[in-house]
């Protein structure tokens, strides 16, 4: 009993004595996407608020009009270390951001069809998150394309 | 209205479902699917109408649940912090309290029938009541009115009975002194013409009130009580002995009345009359005795006054027929069926027959026996009494007196014509002894 009682006071004196504190592990993904439509700005949010962010770039960067994304729906899902994949129907690519302090930071964008797609969505998977657009599969991470080919 | 709608639910439901195919989903659309299918058939269950539309939705949930029972992880997690066992049991406890509302709901629609239907009928028993209470007015009115014209027939009745009593009083007396004048006859005569009116008269209140009880004893919807009403004023009324009353004054008329034909006829058909009705009425006038023994009596008796009165109106018949001799002097002994008729006419013409009068024969040939006996007397009496035959024979015995007379007249026409035949030739022969003593 004394010794458990020191064992814990020990413990807590060098947790107070810590400067960072890490968690982990940790899992960041949701369990679906969420699917919100950007309003005439481009910003996209919902109710409960997931994410909020002004989608207007990403429809520049695909079909150089920021504008095209006032009443359309974008697609995001979050993986499981916390990067955001985000697209829209007739996007031809899959964006993959981090965030942090108040940014989506681009860290890969990855081609799905040159054609660009038709009714996308995500599903969180144990490997990945699962693209299906245009009839076709594909298993995405941070990196790209883990299965599945692009068209 | 509400049974379209419910089933118009229930039929995007299916069509719902029919969009539930997983081969390759979002799970946002799973679970977005799932939440309107689920939000759908809970309002569609909410809004159940009958037990049939709730037999589908159970089969619906069923459905779902089946459907997506595989999603079941990815709708724990879409459907936070229910669970998808939970969301399908919140379905079920609703269908049970909808299953429980339609049930109360039935009853509730049996019970709204049932006091639809005891309204619907309260209603009729009132309009029922209202009636009868109307129809019970209008019987207590009629009533009144029979009961007041029953008393006012009754003592008119008793009054008529009482100057009737005094007119036989004063009938009897005369015809006790016998006189055989005119005079007397006349005033005999006069008597029972009034006794005799007097008597026809009560005869017609009688049969008025006997018509009045009975009619409204008779009509179809009287109740039991209704009924005892009218027995009880008859009985106040004194109904049968008014009646016996009235037979024993015809009796008593007939018995002292001198008739002419005319009367024969009016009494037989008032007699005829009188036996229908109380026939008519006898099933009424059962009612009105308590018990057999007198019920059976005074019915009994009423029967026998009236055969007295169909005997005795035959036998004034006959008196009457007697009288006619009488006043023309014709002295016959008393008769009183056809049979003494018969007899005594031909005794009498027999008897004139041995010494034919001719003057005794003029009075009874023209005075009695052509008219007013044969013309008017005869065709009254029905042959059943006085047979063919009887009136063949007295027509004969007649016409044998006749014959008589008329050769006892042509003898003394003979003997006149002879007379005058030797005086006129006494004279022719006295006249030409005379002839030649006369100077040339």
């Amino acid at each position: 009993m004394r010794k458990a009682a020191l064992v814990c006071s020990l413990a807590i004196l060098a947790l107070s004595g810590c400067a960072t504190v890490t968690l982990k592990p940790v899992d960041f993904s949701w369990s679906y996407e969420s699917v919100l439509t950007a309003d005439s700005a481009g910003y996209v949010r919902a109710e409960p608020k997931t994410i909020a962010f002004n989608a207007g770039e990403l429809f520049r960067a695909e079909m150089k009009d920021p504008g095209a994304a006032a009443g359309t729906i974008v697609r995001i899902i979050r993986d499981y270390e916390g990067y955001y994949f985000i697209t829209a129907p007739g996007f031809r690519h899959v964006y993959i951001f981090t965030g942090a302090k108040g940014e989506l930071t681009l860290k890969k964008k990855v081609l799905i069809a040159e054609q660009g797609m038709e009714k996308p969505f995500f599903n969180r998977r144990d490997l990945g998150v699962e693209l299906v657009a245009n009839g076709q599969a594909y298993l995405l991470s941070r990196k790209g394309i883990v299965s599945g080919e692009k068209k | 209205m509400k049974k379209l709608s419910g089933l118009l639910t229930v039929l995007v439901l299916l069509l719902l479902q029919v969009g539930g195919a997983f081969a390759q989903s979002s799970d946002y659309e799973i679970i977005d699917s799932f939440k309107k299918r689920h939000q759908s058939l809970l309002a569609s269950i909410k809004a159940v109408q009958d037990l049939g539309q709730r037999d589908l939705l159970a089969n619906e949930i069923d459905r779902l649940e089946g459907e997506y029972g595989q999603h079941r992880k990815l709708l724990g997690e879409g459907l936070y912090p229910e669970s998808f066992e939970a969301s399908i049991g919140r379905l079920r406890d609703q269908l049970n309290q909808s299953t429980a509302r339609l049930h109360l709901a039935e009853e509730s629609k049996n019970d709204k029938l049932q006091i639809v239907e005891k309204t619907r009928k309260i209603e009729a028993q009132e309009s029922t009541i209202k009636v009868i209470s109307t129809q019970n007015e209008e019987y207590r009115a009629a009533l009144e009115k029979l009961s007041r014209d029953v008393q006012e027939q009754s003592a008119r009745i008793e009054q008529l009975t009482a100057e009737n009593t005094g007119l036989l009083e004063k009938i009897k007396a005369l015809q006790l002194e016998s006189r055989k004048d005119k005079e007397s006859i006349a005033k005999l005569r006069e008597l029972t013409d009034k006794l005799y009116a007097n008597i026809r008269d009560r005869e017609e209140l009688i049969v008025k009130m006997m018509d009045s009880l009975f009619d409204e004893y008779s009509k179809a919807d009287l109740t039991d009580a209704q009924k005892k009403n009218i027995l009880a004023i008859a009985q106040k009324n004194d109904y049968v002995s008014k009646i016996v009353t009235t037979i024993d004054g015809n009796i008593n008329y007939v018995g002292t009345a001198l008739l002419t034909p005319q009367d024969v006829n009016v009494i037989r058909d008032q007699q005829k009359r009188l036996a229908l009705k109380w026939d008519g009425i006898k099933p009424f006038v059962s009612k009105l005795y308590p018990d057999d023994q007198s019920r059976t009596r005074d019915i009994t008796m009423v029967d026998g006054r009236l055969a007295d009165l169909k005997s005795g109106t035959g036998e004034a018949t006959w008196r009457s027929i007697q009288q006619v001799f009488t006043t023309n002097g014709i002295a016959l002994a008393p008769f009183r069926n056809a049979g003494e008729f018969s007899t005594l006419v031909l005794a009498y013409v027999d008897a004139q027959l041995k010494e034919p009068s001719r003057e005794k024969y003029q009075v009874f040939k023209h005075k009695v026996w052509d008219s007013p006996i044969k013309d008017q007397w005869l065709p009254v009496i029905p042959l059943e009494e006085l047979t063919v035959k009887q009136r063949a024979d007295l027509e004969d015995r007649i016409a044998l007196w006749d014959k008589k007379i008329s050769a006892a007249l042509w003898r003394w026409v003979l003997i006149g014509g002879f007379a005058a035949a030797m005086l006129a030739l006494v004279v022719v022969m006295v006249g030409r002894k005379k002839k030649p003593t006369l100077p040339a």
